[in-house]
């Protein structure tokens, strides 16, 4: 698989299970996730809130929180450029390899970038310790003329003048665009966004969604790109994700999900999307609310939501994955019995 | 057409400015233009959809209308049974019976409701502190009703907020909104902290409140395909102006002012990628910038010229119809690169 179509795998998920202790109970996050991510491609995350996206891309980095627990059979295999490869589920906390991926190879983007700058330290401050950490450039010189290539790289108007300002100085764009050119200082080959725009105004978002996808291209890294929002994730992801409840339900390239989508989750979330042309009609809306994860739901998670529920089986039992066409994967009773009447 | 409708708010030149100070002893500073001499009619039985960028002064005009905060110059006429009353320079007592005519849904769920007090509390509050109710029965049974249209389960009113998802927080928040029979709404961004899902639910709901209970909202919103889909009459803010006003189809399908074009322009769409190439302007954002003449847009502007430093345009109608505003000195210009934009799309 991992040589399909002449793009090899970076970053591979298998099996990933993520349980959170709680005072109330166990809540079981992500159930199961698998996907693989090939260099060059942006794979799309979409989900609701609690659908476990954030819990799966922070575990890649092993950034979740003391009371989260992964499963045994769980793996994040990721490809070393020098080391061969590395399960990253089985790196302790202060395991010495983290310095070399964390920042390095894999970096990350957070959704809210006026909560994820310190606000005591200058803009420049943050260049110079990737530098320091990651690059091993000691010029003083030589880091400031990088550093400034890469902010006037993310469209800074003024370079020099952001270098020497503090966070909050900047407006909410311009910090993520600042985020992002410290995240491809390294030219890092795996870079993790979650929710890059969903703090921002539709200009700026436009303007960060078109700088990702050119810088992608300049520099030859994978994305994996987080967001509820499913116009974003058409503009800027070649794969999609479709997750709920910590589970993956649909799976194929953004094309396909947006024009032919299977699953029922999908073509609810697709059609709740307000559309100009679509006035005067109401929007379909996924009925009920999201259960609880204390007590998830069996069989298919979707079940007690699902307009397409064939009773006394999707309660029951969990479907499995179901090749449609290519990479077009869906979990779903309802369209397997749909493709056995079709054939 | 405007005319034959019934006008239920008038807005005339609106200002609210913010002062800002400056060193150890506060001294003032200067003023931050947030809402500077906006004209709005609003009709009654319409959705007035309020669409610009974070900083744009839209919160703050919707907020400016219900006085939470105090307007610096020009009046709000707001009409009741046929007569129309100046609502900015009543006194505080003859203000409050207007206060139950017009009520707010504010953006943040999360942050709206006291974690302290229950559902039912939250609801029966504006009874209390402005109805004419005083037993506990009648307020009961009225509260009971009002969570019932919102889709709240009667069991929910025991139960404190921090015991809901956002979609249902902003449900109990519509239900306070609706208990003292309103007929003016300001919904400021209701649906911009929820999920797809959910916010198709809330939408629906705001919607269908307002068919049954002939309410006019005004929608403040920077998601222009929410906007799009609840408005009749969209108006587009930038630094405390209105740049363009007209029906939905209009400012949807004919936009004529540049930065009302950015907007659209920068809306990513489901169906197909495109957003491919935006024409980019850094996006100058000073107090000195706001208080100086011309027009606000121009540094971010592809049209601008001379006099655009000059003198700020004001909103003019293109068509013989009166619906359809512009503040642009290029607006014409506009209309033709539109043309050929969407001929070449074709």
């Amino acid at each position: 698989m991992s040589s399909e179509q002449g793009y090899e795998t970076v970053l591979e998920i298998k099996d990933l299970g993520i349980s959170f202790s709680t005072d109330e109970g166990d809540v079981r996050a992500v159930n199961g996730v698998s996907f693989a991510l090939k260099k060059g491609i942006t794979l799309g995350i979409v989900g609701e809130s609690g659908s476990g996206k954030t819990a799966t891309t922070q575990s890649i980095l092993g950034l979740l929180s003391e009371n989260a627990r992964i499963d045994n059979c769980s793996k994040v295999i990721f490809k070393h450029p020098q080391k061969g490869i590395i399960d990253l589920i089985k790196l302790g906390k202060n395991d010495t390899n983290w310095s070399d991926i964390r920042g390095r190879y894999i970096s990350m983007v957070f959704q809210e970038p006026s909560a994820s700058f310190s606000p005591i330290y200058r803009i420049r401050d943050y260049f110079y310790e990737t530098m320091d950490l990651h690059l091993k450039i000691k010029d003083k010189n030589k880091r400031e003329e990088f550093s400034l290539e890469m902010l006037s790289k993310v469209g800074i108007p003024d370079p020099k003048g952001c270098f020497g300002r503090y966070p909050f100085e900047l407006s909410g764009g311009m910090k993520q665009r600042v985020m992002i050119a410290i995240a491809l200082l390294t030219h890092p080959l795996v870079v993790i966004a979650d929710e890059p725009t969903s703090a921002l105004d539709v200009v700026v978002q436009a303007q960060i969604l078109l700088l990702l996808r050119k810088l992608q291209q300049d520099l030859g890294m994978s994305l994996i790109f987080v967001s509820h929002d499913f116009g974003v994730i058409r503009q800027i992801a070649d794969e999609v994700a479709i997750m709920y409840l910590g589970e993956v339900v649909e799976y194929g390239s953004i094309k396909q999900i947006t024009a032919s989508p299977f699953h029922p989750y999908t073509k609810l979330l697709l059609g709740a999307i307000p559309r100009f042309e679509h006035r005067n009609t109401f929007l379909s809306s996924v009925p009920g609310d999201i259960p609880s994860p204390l007590n998830r739901p069996s069989g298919c998670p979707l079940h007690t939501r699902c307009p397409s529920i064939i009773k006394g089986l999707c309660d029951k039992s969990s479907p499995n994955f179901l090749t449609i066409k290519g990479k077009h994967k869906v979990r779903c009773f309802f369209c397997e019995k749909l493709m056995k009447e079709g054939n | 057409m405007y005319e034959n409708k019934d006008v239920l708010l008038s807005i005339k030149d609106l200002k609210v400015y913010y002062s800002t100070s400056k060193g150890i002893f506060k001294n003032s500073a200067g003023y931050i233009k947030a809402v500077d001499g906006v004209n709005l009619n609003i009709y009654r039985g319409q959705t007035l959809g309020l669409v610009g960028e974070s900083g744009c002064g839209k919160t703050t005009l919707g907020k400016g209308i219900l006085k939470l905060v105090k307007p610096f110059g020009g009046n709000i006429y707001f009409n009741i049974d046929g007569n129309s009353h100046d609502t900015i320079n009543l006194h505080e007592k003859e203000f409050r019976s207007f206060r139950k005519q017009v009520q707010m849904i504010f953006q943040d769920p999360y942050a709206s409701l006291n974690p302290r007090m229950t559902v039912r509390d939250i609801i029966a509050e504006p009874l209390i502190c402005l109805g004419s109710m005083k037993s506990t029965n009648e307020i009961d049974k009225k509260v009971y009703e009002v969570a019932v249209m919102c889709n709240l389960h009667p069991e929910h009113l025991s139960r404190f907020p921090h015991a809901f998802s956002g979609g249902q927080r902003q449900r109990i928040a519509i239900a306070r909104a609706l208990v003292l029979n309103p007929s003016f709404i300001v919904c400021d961004e209701p649906v911009s902290a929820l999920d797809v899902s959910t916010q198709a639910n809330i939408l629906n709901l705001l919607i269908k409140l307002k068919k049954d209970f002939g309410l006019t909202y005004l929608f403040i919103g920077h998601d222009l395909n929410v906007v799009a889909y609840i408005s009749d009459i969209v108006a587009v803010m930038h630094i405390g102006k209105i740049m363009e006003i007209g029906t939905t189809d209009d400012i949807f399908n004919n936009p004529t002012h540049p930065y009302t074009r950015l907007l659209l322009r920068s809306v990513p769409d489901v169906d197909k990628e495109n957003i491919k190439k935006l024409r980019m302007f850094s996006r100058a954002f000073s107090e000195k910038f706001t208080n100086s003449h011309g027009c606000n847009f121009r540094s971010r502007c592809e049209y601008a010229k001379e006099i655009c430093n000059k003198t700020a345009p004001s909103l003019r109608t293109l068509n013989s119809k009166n619906e359809h505003f512009v503040a642009c000195n290029f607006a014409e210009d506009v209309i033709v690169s539109e043309y050929f934009y969407k001929k070449k799309a074709v």
